[in-house]
């Protein structure tokens, strides 16, 4: 291996690889993704139940159980919208955060399944309950640090916008718009190797600073990869996008039957193929960044000892 | 900061002394890793995959536990031409001896495989026509610990001058190598030489048969 700059021809091999590797291996993953989803399922209901049990016998059965989400409700409502109040508002992002945790773990162990690929050429669907085993809590972590960096500066600006009472519209919502999608393929960019990095044995810490330091360092590679797939997402979306536009202005008429034709294929597509090459792709490219080279000592005598033991 | 790169010194011999290495380390996977294969040469996943019929992911993770106690290292990434990313692993030293202290320490039946293990060694001398008995069992075991202990401890001090030569040697010429600097290091120390005339004493002392070149 001797190149971990960027190139067009570097980039078209990366999705090449990818693509291959993910097509080869789409019953591993689609076998994985199923369990993973399951086990995630459970783990959200156990904890739900750990919480809503004891709920129940404290609010005094069923009925009080209601009242008391109903009450919720509307604090939440006052919270968030008629007087929003941020210090509240801010526990409920963080009970928002702790209550997806679980999908950012099925998320990172996709990624383990992508690095057996990636070094191996092949991966096995059970492989996946091992690594949400081994690496439950650093992936749980990874994720919350990556919507924390991700989200946290939206969540602030748009908030703070809100409470302040600004409705952004025509030019300046453009531009908050602009700058925000930027923010968000800059930031998520520079953590594309946050899970790829625990997955290989960092801690969640570690992992992110491993994620910066590579994208800073091989910013063309990580950034070509990064933007590749969004381009390939998009392009895959666009007629969606423009069936969905009809659909808003009340123009869809029988012309926008094969657009939603093409939406089922084009979203197992993601799920199957492209979303797997990504992972894929990025697992790949954090092995070659990460790794090291050296050149061969092309050692050809025989390796026989002479010396005896003790 | 690479995750247990080649930048970590190959060792001659290291001797494992803490309990909790000692038990990561009697997984039967994980000594084969080491002792079998990544002693001798790197290895990438797949090749020990394959060489030991496991799972390419349990293999990592294995791998990784080896790295979290600093057994084992990262030494290069190369690509293939189908686009598989492999990455060598080798070991930290050329070989690893488990200190006997240490595995008595150590829980989980390690205790008492060291015990068994250094009564087996005793016992099996009688094929050599070196017959102890049973009373001496105890006191053969206990000059043998600290003669394989000393030895341990004089043969993993032994200093490499030339750390970036050594790496590169011919594994077997590193091993000639290193038997003879062992040796040498070994005759100059005096409580090992104290410990083997002991040793070599209670040997004598029970032998039933002549041994050649004697």
């Amino acid at each position: 291996m001797s190149n971990k700059n960027a190139s067009i021809g570097v980039l078209i091999e990366d999705l090449k690889v990818s693509f291959k590797f993910a097509a080869k291996n789409i019953l591993s993953f689609l076998l994985g993704m199923i369990g993973v989803l399951i086990v995630t399922v459970i783990v959200m209901g156990v904890a739900m139940a750990i919480v809503s049990v004891p709920l129940l016998f404290a609010l005094g059965g069923p009925a009080g159980f209601v009242a008391f989400f109903e009450s919720l409700g509307v604090i939440m409502e006052s919270v968030f919208v008629a007087q929003p109040d941020p210090a509240v508002a801010s526990l409920g992002i963080i009970a928002i955060m702790l209550l997806v945790t679980p999908f950012f773990v099925a998320i990172g162990v996709v990624f383990g399944m992508g690095r057996e690929i990636v070094e191996s050429a092949g991966t096995s669907a059970e492989g996946v309950f091992v690594w949400y085993r081994k690496k439950f809590f650093s992936l749980a972590g990874g994720g919350i640090v990556m919507f924390a960096v991700i989200g946290l500066p939206l969540i602030l600006v748009y908030g703070g916008l809100f409470l302040a009472g600004y409705g952004l519209t025509g030019v300046p919502a453009a531009v908050l718009a602009s700058l925000s999608a930027i923010w968000i393929i800059l930031s998520s960019g520079m953590l594309t190797m946050v899970f790829p990095a625990i997955i290989d044995n960092y801690s969640v810490f570690n992992a992110t600073r491993q994620s910066i330091r590579l994208s800073l360092r091989y910013f063309d590679r990580v950034f070509s990869t990064w933007i590749g797939f969004i381009l390939i997402i998009i392009l895959m979306f666009v007629p969606l996008g423009l069936g969905a536009t009809s659909f808003v202005t009340g123009e869809m008429g029988f012309d926008a039957i094969p657009i939603m034709i093409y939406a089922v294929p084009a979203v197992i597509i993601l799920v199957l193929i492209v979303l797997p090459a990504l992972v894929i792709a990025l697992s790949r490219l954090y092995m070659i960044l990460s790794g090291i080279e050296v050149t061969s000592s092309g050692q050809v005598e025989p390796d026989v000892s002479l010396v005896g033991g003790m | 900061m690479e995750n247990g790169s080649t930048t970590v010194p190959l060792k001659d011999l290291e001797v494992i002394t803490d309990s909790k290495k000692i038990k990561i380390l009697f997984e039967p996977t994980r000594a084969s890793i080491v002792f079998q294969y990544l002693v001798n040469a790197s290895y990438t996943v797949k090749q020990l995959s394959d060489e030991l019929d496991k799972n390419p992911g349990t293999i990592l993770h294995h791998i990784q536990k080896l790295q979290d106690i600093g057994v084992v290292v990262q030494e290069r990434t190369e690509m293939t031409p189908t686009g598989i990313v492999q990455r060598y692993y080798r070991a930290t030293a050329k070989e690893y001896r488990l200190g006997i202290s240490g595995m008595m320490e150590a829980n989980g039946g390690v205790a008492q495989f060291a015990k068994d293990r250094l009564k087996s060694i005793v016992s099996s001398l009688s094929v050599y026509g070196i017959e102890i008995p049973e009373s001496q069992f105890e006191e053969a075991m206990d000059v043998l610990r600290r003669l394989i202990e000393r030895e341990n401890a004089v043969n993993s001090d032994l200093p490499i001058a030339d750390e970036k030569r050594f790496h590169k040697m011919p594994s077997s010429l590193r091993g000639d190598a290193s038997r003879i600097m062992r040796r040498f290091t070994l005759e100059e120390d005096s409580e090992y030489q104290k410990l083997r005339k002991e040793w070599h004493r209670l040997l004598r002392s029970h032998r039933k048969v002549g041994i050649g070149n004697d």
